[in-house]
């Protein structure tokens, strides 16, 4: 009768079944022989062999055994980590922190760093710049220059010019508050020369351009914001400075030319003053954006360029003497070589993450292993091929790497969806972080490789398994894996103190750079933007009576102290004008500092908290017409041009040539530096007038927080113009501190990566010291009896903690060292090299270290010998 | 006692197997006696020869093997030469024998020559 059976017999049961048989028929053919039955039986199995190695024999006849085996190591192993929980547990939490971290840092650096710019052939795509000589820095190209060098070089398949403007104005429909946009204007070949299409409509054409028709494109944001993205909006048409233009096509989001802040895109021909510009050649408006034949590099280009600049400083020494044209692959442009070096430093760091994270798996892996050395000397007893010991241990570390991927790829997702709340908004391209293919192959691959190095361990100690001696003393073939252990924890302490070292540098840089004195108070004060358009405003008496009555009203609201207006109170980075002094050579020279010039209203100083030191503030008789022109420089410009002097009462003017009427300013006052750009850029000098333009930031001191002012500043402009857009509006402070965002966040990445390094490095250590501890048990107990200090057996596990700790640490500081110089050019006013910082870092290792020692230090010196002993 | 056991020269177990199916379909265990029997003791098999050696010519297609029931009440595997392993026994056969008659004729020219 065949017994019920749940389900079909297996290979094996059946192989089982005819072994079996066998054996029972020989053993009945013994028994009839006569033999006593237990006797028979014993003869039978020794007569036989044994019955696993057939059976092992038998299997390996079996056509695609590997598979089948693969499958059943791989559920085995998973049985086996089933019971081990807390080890299966800790090995995956580690292999998902630090799988998941880099594969979210090679997420950034890949989105912003790698990845080609989304243009068709972007490596042949370059801008080209004026660049003063004299002044060594960038300049705007004029139209005259442009179509000379389009017409005289051969390197460039095509070149094109644009404009950029942030004055444009859109207002749409009474419902929408109007706004300050960033718009392109741009010429003919703009979008061909780039390639890339609209996701909806066509872009601007050449017969447009000419005739200068009204037509715009729109940028996939405002597309969205404004018409809800739907295909309509195509032919509808859109006030741009007071003037309806026809909808013709959308862009996609990843076009972010001129800039990502682009909001739209006119023909430079729809400029008034265009039809004339072609013929100037002494303006320096437009950019130059360019494609290189194919093959032609971008030093040949320059190289060719710089001919071509050459030959018309001799054309046109009057204008052109002082011009040379330098060129730039637009992937510089866009990415930046700060940024590039930031992210790739933020890589190199979570790969030292990924080092300790590995090495802490290898030990968790190799001390399992030697936990389990009767285990799997059992085995080999009863008959388990070595090969397939091997085997079966990779499957179960393969099973550990399966999971802990797969854990790492959900964590991740989650820090790439946190990242994009969370990064600085001035990263290039942050946008396009994304949890995609690169990131998961990188993922699979990183999980591969830690697998492969810290994942054999345990397969060789199986292989190198003496079944002898792994029945006999506990202890005494663990010395060599003891070694071996060691060395991945004292990796752990170096890249741990790597990234500690950086983490400190890193902190101490952005600690000096917002702890800078902007030489003003910050705090109570609001910055509003307000660009005043002609169609409103046609002349400047008009402009000056806006601004004097917004001053009035808004220096009445309560909580307000005092208001003023500046051209720009931020100006952008490597803005650089120049003077002319009185008894100096005309112009700027080669070796002066960099100078802004700016303009501001009655009042800006105060409001601000600029302090005077000499002379007086601007007055409201300085801003009548006809007024004789006054100046009000900074400290650092007073000294420069006359030092040693008293400034007040000298002359100067704007620009690179003396007036040509003969009519000098006068300077009137000095004014305290401070810092134009940012916390961590030194103050340039600076050169004010006074008077009223129609772009401003005003400025407002308040005595209540800057924020809570907001909307009743809005309110007051509103009442004055209804159709004015107001723009920026945030407090001085917030916006310094949004410009050190790439600094807080680089050193925040690094100090969140260097705790959970140190935090990995320290439980390497415990559990290696722990587990030797253990192993040590009879010997410690041995010692203790024979009357040995309790402060020895602490001394001895602390020793040897604090040993690796030193091994690892030198090793860490030697490579800190080494790498030092990479980073310095990423720290504000901090050497790379600065010896507090590592220091500290130093300290911290020895301290974590000694903690992680120091457990299984007092577990050992409380063991109790009477009971060790007796085991 | 048994005598000394000789071993097989690699490959022979196969057609000797296949030989000792070819007069009816037998279970391991017959098989091993048979072997026993007719070489009077000379080939032993063990369990861990036998059993590779008749799952590997099952997985070739040479035998086809079923449960069937024995005269001593119990399930046995009971293995049947197919005709490939018909053919294949002859082949190696034919082969065994042309080489052990070469072998042979080299002995005996040597014994000629040395005595």
């Amino acid at each position: 009768m065949t017994p019920l059976r749940r389900r079909r017999p297996s290979a094996d049961d059946r192989l089982d079944a005819e072994l079996r048989d066998h054996y029972e028929r020989y053993v009945a053919d013994l028994i009839a022989r006569g033999l006593a039955d237990p006797e028979a039986r014993r003869q039978a199995r020794l007569e036989l062999g044994g019955l696993e190695q057939s059976k092992e024999a038998c299997r390996d006849v079996r056509p695609l055994r590997w598979a089948g085996e693969f499958a059943r190591d791989v559920r085995l192993g998973l049985r086996s980590l089933k019971r081990d929980r807390l080890f299966a547990a800790s090995v995956t939490l580690i292999l998902a922190l630090g799988i998941g971290t880099t594969v979210t840092m090679f997420s950034v650096l890949n989105a912003v760093v790698l990845r080609p710019l989304p243009y068709t052939r972007p490596d042949e795509l370059v801008l080209l710049t004026t660049h003063l000589i004299a002044q060594n820095r960038p300049d705007g190209t004029s139209m005259a220059n442009f179509l000379d060098w389009r017409t005289q070089s051969r390197a460039f398949a095509s070149m094109t010019f644009y404009r950029r403007t942030s004055v444009s104005v859109v207002t749409i429909g009474a419902a929408h508050a109007p706004e300050r946009v960033q718009e392109g204007l741009v010429g003919p070949e703009f979008f061909e020369l780039i390639g890339s299409g609209p996701i909806a409509g066509r872009v601007i054409t050449h017969d447009e351009f000419n005739r200068a028709d009204p037509v715009v494109v729109l940028s996939e944001t405002l597309w969205r914001e404004r018409f809800g993205g739907v295909t309509d909006a195509i032919g509808r048409t859109l006030p741009v400075d007071g003037r309806d233009h026809l909808i013709v096509g959308v862009m996609p989001r990843t076009f972010e030319l001129p800039t990502r802040e682009t909001r739209l895109w006119r023909p430079l021909s729809v400029l008034p003053l265009w039809p004339k510009t072609t013929e100037i050649r002494n303006s320096d408006q437009y950019e130059v954006l360019g494609r290189l034949n194919a093959g032609v590099t971008a030093e040949e280009a320059s190289a060719e360029m710089r001919l071509i600049a050459a030959g018309l400083r001799d054309a046109y020494p009057a204008i052109n003497r002082n011009l040379d044209v330098r060129i730039i692959p637009l992937f510089e442009h866009v990415v930046g070589w700060r940024t590039g070096r930031g992210l790739w430093l933020g890589f190199a760091a979570v790969l030292c993450l990924l080092v300790t994270a590995s090495a802490n798996v290898g030990g968790l892996l190799s001390s399992r292993a030697a936990r389990r050395q009767r285990e799997l000397a059992v085995r080999v007893a009863l008959g388990a091929g070595r090969g397939r010991l091997v085997r079966q241990l990779l499957a179960e570390t393969g099973s550990l790497w399966l999971i802990g991927s797969a854990a790492g790829l959900a964590l991740a997702f989650l820090l790439i969806r946190l990242l994009s709340v969370y990064a600085p908004r001035t990263l290039p391209r942050v946008e396009q972080i994304a949890f995609d293919a690169p990131a998961v192959a990188v993922a699979v691959l990183l999980g591969l490789v830690v697998m492969l190095v810290c994942g054999t361990t345990p397969a060789l100690i199986a292989a190198k398994l003496d079944v002898t001696s792994a029945f006999g003393v506990r202890d005494q073939s663990s010395v060599l894996r003891a070694r071996h252990h060691e060395w991945l924890v004292a990796a752990q302490i170096a890249a741990a103190l790597m990234l500690v070292v950086g983490a400190v540098l890193f902190a101490r840089s952005f600690v000096r750079a917002s702890g800078e004195d902007p030489g003003y108070p910050a705090d109570k004060l609001l910055i509003v933007r307000l660009d005043l358009p002609r169609a409103g405003y046609p002349d400047g008496a008009a402009v000056a009576s806006f601004f004097r009555e917004a001053h009035d009203r808004i220096g009445r609201l309560p909580g307000v102290a005092a208001v003023g207006a500046i051209t720009d109170f931020f100006i952008r980075r490597n803005a650089d004008q120049s003077v002319t002094v009185e008894g100096r050579e005309a112009g700027r020279q080669e070796s002066d500092p960099r100078l802004a010039t700016e303009v501001v209203t009655p009042g800006y100083f105060r409001a601000a908290g600029i302090h005077l030191r000499h002379g007086r503030d601007f007055e409201p008789r300085d801003y009548e017409p006809g007024a004789p022109p006054v100046f009000i420089v900074s400290d650092s410009l007073a000294q420069r041009f006359w030092p040693g002097e008293h400034a007040l009462g000298k002359l100067m003017v704007a620009g690179d040539s003396p007036p040509r009427d003969g009519q000098w300013g006068v300077v009137v006052g000095v004014v305290r530096d401070f810092r134009r750009e940012s916390l961590d850029v030194a103050p340039i000098l600076g050169a004010y007038i006074p008077s009223f333009p129609r772009g401003m930031d005003m400025t407002i001191r308040t005595s209540v927080p800057a924020e809570t002012l907001m909307a009743a500043v809005r309110q007051e402009i509103r009442a004055m113009d209804r159709a004015l857009p107001i723009g920026r509006i945030a407090s001085a402070d917030g916006r310094l501190r949004q410009r050190l965002e790439t600094r807080r966040f680089e050193s925040q990445l690094l100090a969140v990566f260097s705790a959970i390094a140190l935090l990995l490095a320290a439980a390497g250590l415990y559990a290696l010291l722990a587990y030797q501890v253990a192993l040590r048990r009879r010997e410690l107990g041995i010692r203790s009896a024979l009357g040995a200090d309790r402060r020895a057996i602490v001394r001895l596990v602390l020793a040897k903690g604090l040993r690796l700790a030193t091994i690892g640490g030198s090793i860490g500081l030697i490579g800190a060292v080494l790498v030092a110089s990479v980073i310095q050019s990423l720290l504000y006013q901090t050497p790379s090299l600065d010896v507090l910082s590592y220091g500290i870092a130093a300290a911290a290792v020895l301290v974590v270290a000694a903690i992680a020692a120091g457990l299984p230090a007092l577990r050992a010196a409380r063991l109790d010998p009477i009971a060790v002993l007796r085991e | 006692m048994p005598q000394p056991k000789s071993d097989l020269p690699q490959g022979t177990l196969d057609l000797l197997v296949l030989k000792v199916l070819a007069l009816g379909p037998l279970h391991g265990y017959a098989i091993a006696q048979r072997l026993q029997q007719i070489s009077r003791d000379v080939v032993q098999v063990t369990q861990g020869t036998l059993y590779p050696a008749l799952h590997r010519l099952e997985h070739r297609g040479f035998l086809t093997a079923e449960w069937k029931m024995t005269d001593t009440g119990r399930d046995a595997k009971f293995y049947r030469l197919t005709r490939a392993g018909r053919a294949h026994m002859d082949r190696e056969q034919a082969s065994w024998l042309r080489l052990t008659n070469a072998i042979g004729a080299i002995l005996k020219s040597a014994e000629g020559k040395t005595s």
